[in-house]
């Protein structure tokens, strides 16, 4: 409708004529990675004529000879553009796009000629790189953190997983360019391992995607997406610096494109290396015990990190085709006082804030990948195919409980190993993309195999196989009424490695503990081999009632697998200080949930508001049977118990141009669980959430291009509804202060970001972070600064 | 107007349902006093703790367990058997029910419990060996019926050079 709206503007614009005219061809594009903005308003003023850039982000416009006029181009998610042009001769310009941080592009349903739509009626938001400059966190997980309803799971400041409304571990999916990243999600000790600065442009599901992404969309999924090849011959890059003042780090990330001919290429390389981080507070209350923070720098909690990443792009006109290689390490100390009942001589200073001692934590991600994408008349089938291979390590030097254990002949120091391989294929095939009526039918399998080691023991060897077939539809009823559904069917089948701990076994027996009291604890994980199926699918509509308002509603089931450790570990899990017991009666976690998306777009106002209800009849969760376990470190055994879970709450984004240069936005989110059997909140639920922001940008002068500069209040709510066992939170109120700011002196652009994140160094405690137990509060004040320079 | 009537039902949907929350959750962990052993207490090995707590629940308390294990070197459980050829370190772990079976009454049921036994024995060596001297954490760990535990941990030493504590 919009569309019509614009063409028919445009063509009324064509027809108007002068005398002595001259053109102006300009083209928009964003400032920041010079991709180009089709469908970019383009005014004219005083005659309020306009124009919108085609596909290319291109846009021709007659003017008078010698006559002033303003040009004022927008595009939703940028700055507004305004300049004063007075043209003698035909004229080429390039118009650089700042985008802002309240990126309110949204993926519309199928239907539209992209790839990337899938047809489903929960809406997409897509972030580009732009936002990851300008909310850079700690890691990719938790710069995601700052949209409503995504929060991050955090272990310090270096490794963090992203939780969706409430949803976290194995309940969202990652999907990078195609391949569902596996690394050991099912962990809170363990990040995501992908790298921020290597991320282009990623599309945020919220809501039930098993439809499309199969075992783990439950809570939604994080799909990042291969970066859009340009049209012409081009060679490009930049290199960004970054440098943090919390933690002291150190960064540098640096990336080449050459576009020539069919063929493109890109490369990254990223380096960071941080001290211990400051938290404010001299002293932490953990038990009963004052715990000393020296220097308020939390120690050993200092990290490193390297990743490098080659993509290569083959396109043809119906072809395109990418491989994508990248490989990802970090290394993270632990907070000595995070593992075992602390003692203050762990935490008096080491000398070094730099050095990472034991416990420490190595992770390294490789992953190979092919994306092809074939287009035929009126239908198009992708395909994708990798491998990826996830190798963390937990080190701690050896100790044990059991005296009759002995030092380890090899790597002493390895308390715990995970080596995971994993190899993935999935093919679509869409029919009638340009059609009323789309069709899409779509194959997945993974193939997995788990491998442990180390003196310790927390999950067994395993290995996984799992297929999946969806068919997919959505039809165009009118230009306002698009309808979406489909169904899935997946399978699988896990093969879990018996381990019986013949050391444990011995010393129980020594302790004097009976034969099958001891095989109790000594059988770390039971021989099983398990099959699952699954079915999963999705209906919804999406209703545009005017230009201005659009409505969305879906309703989808989706479901995950039960993973090894909660169906066959057993034992002391020393991260949480617990007793975890698997339990092979465990099913497929299944949700349904109701989506309603609502989205009103005027003038100087965008509103967002999306509202969630969801009925889980056996989620997968952690209860405390009150029966003693008599290993060290541990009070009752958990064990992993299905239960009805009632889920509810969303999120409001409303962002109002109070003037020209003037943007208010503000977020909220709000999730409300409950355990249906217990009556107890779910563990680690979000708490309410507020995020306001006001953001001034204007022209500078001089060398100065164009500057933003944002004063930011985020407001946690105190989180009083947690489930047993788990302490509450008090809530917190942080000011930030950013400013970014556009430079080119010359033909020398380069650009600049300031942050002062956490402005009153205001104490404040995550719920979901993995520290929250010992009552360690967050990083204290930050401040930051990137300098980035294109190329 | 219709945009109006839209927005408001939004807003509402999500906290009607917030508003029905109608069980009595027990959240409230129970306490334990530990009065004694006291902090720094040296114990002899051949010779029993004197063990005595308060534990309180605002409901019920269901049971009790303790644990002693080595804290060696600073450190809160380290290499013991890489350096100590001919030193056991001492470990063990009781849970209520050996109480229960030596004539203690159980703390289940109950909103206060004071304990007061010298059950727990530090053997005079394990295995034919001594037992390793040194810093021990000795743990109470306490759970009431909804599942709530808490638990308090005190650093005591084992010391052949200790003194052999009375009966009370």
């Amino acid at each position: 409708m919009k569309k019509i709206v614009l063409l028919a503007v445009f063509a009324a614009s064509s027809l108007l004529s002068y005398s002595q005219s001259v053109t102006l061809k300009g083209y928009v594009c964003d400032a920041l990675t010079r991709e180009s903005l089709p469908a970019a308003a383009v005014v004219l003023k005083p005659q309020e004529m306009a124009v919108v850039s085609d596909k290319d982000g291109n846009f021709n416009i007659d003017l008078s000879e010698n006559e002033k006029y303003t040009l004022q181009i927008s595009f939703v998610g940028y700055e507004p553009f305004s300049q004063e042009i007075h043209l003698k001769s035909d004229t080429t310009l390039h118009f650089h796009l700042e985008p802002v941080y309240f990126s309110l592009k949204e993926v519309v349903v199928s239907g539209k000629n992209d790839k990337t739509a899938l047809p489903s009626a929960i809406s997409a938001k897509e972030i580009g790189r732009s936002f990851f400059l300008k909310n850079n966190s700690a890691n990719f997980s938790s710069s995601l953190a700052k949209l409503p309803g995504i929060s991050s799971m955090d272990i310090g400041a270096g490794a963090s997983k992203p939780v969706i409304r409430g949803l976290g571990f194995n309940r969202v999916a990652v999907s990078d360019k195609g391949i569902i990243q596996q690394n050991q999600q099912w962990g809170a000790d363990h990040g995501l391992d992908i790298d921020q600065y290597d991320v282009d442009k990623v599309l945020i599901h919220k809501g039930p995607m098993s439809l499309f992404f199969g075992s783990d969309a439950i809570g939604g999924v994080i799909e990042i997406l291969p970066m859009d090849v340009p049209r012409e011959n081009i060679t490009w890059g930049d290199v960004s610096l970054i440098a943090k003042s919390n933690n002291s780090l150190m960064g540098i990330t640096a990336m080449t494109s050459v576009k020539r001919g069919n063929w493109f290429v890109r490369g990254r390389l990223t380096a960071q290396t941080f001290a211990d981080y400051r938290v404010p507070a001299d002293t932490v209350t953990y038990l009963t015990w004052k715990m000393p923070i020296h220097n308020r720098r939390l120690k050993n909690t200092a990290g490193r990190e390297l990743n490098a990443s080659l993509s290569l792009n083959y396109g043809l006109e119906n072809v395109s085709s990418w491989m994508h290689l990248s490989n990802t390490f970090s290394k993270n100390g632990f907070f000595p006082g995070s593992h075992g009942i602390p003692d203050l001589n762990r935490l008096t200073p080491d000398g070094s804030r730099f050095n990472i001692e034991f416990p420490y934590n190595t992770s390294n991600h490789f992953k190979v990948s092919n994306a092809t994408e074939i287009g035929f008349n009126n239908s198009s089938l992708h395909i994708d195919a990798g491998f990826q291979q996830n190798s963390r390590a937990e080190m701690s030097k050896f100790h044990t409980h059991y005296s009759n254990q002995n030092v380890p002949e090899s790597n002493p120091d390895t308390e715990l190993s995970f080596l995971l391989n994993t190899f993935s294929a999935n093919a679509k095939m869409m029919f009638g993309k340009d059609a009323l009526w789309t069709k899409t039918v779509g194959f997945s399998t993974e193939i997995q195999q788990n491998r442990v080691g180390g003196y310790s023991f927390l999950m067994p060897d395993f290995e996984r196989y799992t297929a999946g077939f969806f068919a997919a539809s959505s039809y165009k009823v009118s230009q306002k009424l698009v309808l979406t559904g489909g169904l899935r069917y997946d399978a699988g089948r896990l093969n879990i490695h018996g381990f019986y701990d013949q050391t444990l076994a011995d010393y129980l027996k020594l302790s004097g503990y009976n034969e099958s009291d001891a095989a109790f604890y000594a059988q770390r994980a039971d021989a099983l081999n398990k099959n699952f199926h699954s079915f999963s699918g999705a209906m919804g509509v999406a209703y545009d009632l005017d230009t201005a308002n659009s409505l969305k509603v879906n309703i989808g089931r989706s479901f995950r697998f039960p993973t090894a450790n909660e169906l066959a570990s057993n034992g002391v899990h020393h991260g949480a200080f617990r007793h975890e017991k698997g339990n092979n009666e465990l099913n497929p976690e299944t949700g349904w949930q109701l989506d309603l998306d609502y989205s009103l777009k005027i003038n100087r106002l965008s509103l967002l508001l999306n509202q969630f209800t969801a009925y889980f009849p056996n989620y997968i969760y952690l209860n405390p049977t009150g029966q003693w376990s008599v290993l060290p470190h541990t009070g009752q055994i958990y064990e992993y118990t299905q239960s009805p879970v009632f889920l509810t709450g969303g999120e409001a984004e409303i962002a109002y141009r109070l003037a020209e240069s003037l943007l208010l936005t503000t977020s909220f989110e709000y999730v409300y669980n409950r355990n249906i059997d217990s009556g107890y909140p779910l563990p680690f639920s979000p708490p309410a959430n507020l995020l306001t922001s006001v953001t001034y940008s204007n022209h500078g002068k001089g060398a100065l291009m164009q500057y933003s500069v944002s004063v930011e209040n985020q407001t946690v709510l105190r989180q009083n509804r947690v489930s047993n066992n788990e302490d509450e939170t008090p809530g917190a109120s942080l000011f930030n202060v950013l400013c970014s700011m556009n430079w080119k002196a010359g033909n020398f652009r380069f650009f600049t970001d300031f942050q002062v994140q956490n402005l009153l160094d205001t104490p404040f405690y995550n719920h979901l972070s993995f520290y929250r137990k010992l009552n360690v509060p967050e990083p204290g004040r930050n401040i930051q600064f990137i300098l980035k320079i294109p190329f | 107007m219709k945009k109006m009537l839209l927005a408001s039902v939004f807003a509402m949907s999500i906290f009607t349902f917030t508003s029905c929350e109608k069980t009595v959750l027990d959240n409230a962990k129970p306490t334990i006093n530990l009065v004694a052993p006291a902090e720094g207490e040296v114990i002899k090995p051949g010779s029993d703790i004197h063990f005595d707590a308060v534990l309180t629940d605002d409901v019920a308390l269901k049971s009790y367990k303790i644990n002693i294990h080595g804290a060696f070197d600073g450190h809160s459980h380290s290499a013991a058997t890489r350096t100590t050829a001919d030193a056991v370190a001492f470990e063990k772990t009781w849970v209520e029910a050996d109480f229960i079976k030596l004539g203690d009454e159980p703390v289940l049921g109950k909103k206060q419990a004071n304990l007061h036994h010298h059950h727990m024995v530090i053997p005079s060596e394990i295995g034919g060996k001594p037992v390793k001297e040194g810093h021990y954490h000795f743990i109470i760990y306490c759970t009431d019926e909804a599942g709530n535990e808490s638990f308090v941990a005190r650093e005591i030493e084992i010391s052949y050079s200790g003194e052999e504590h009375a009966h009370h």
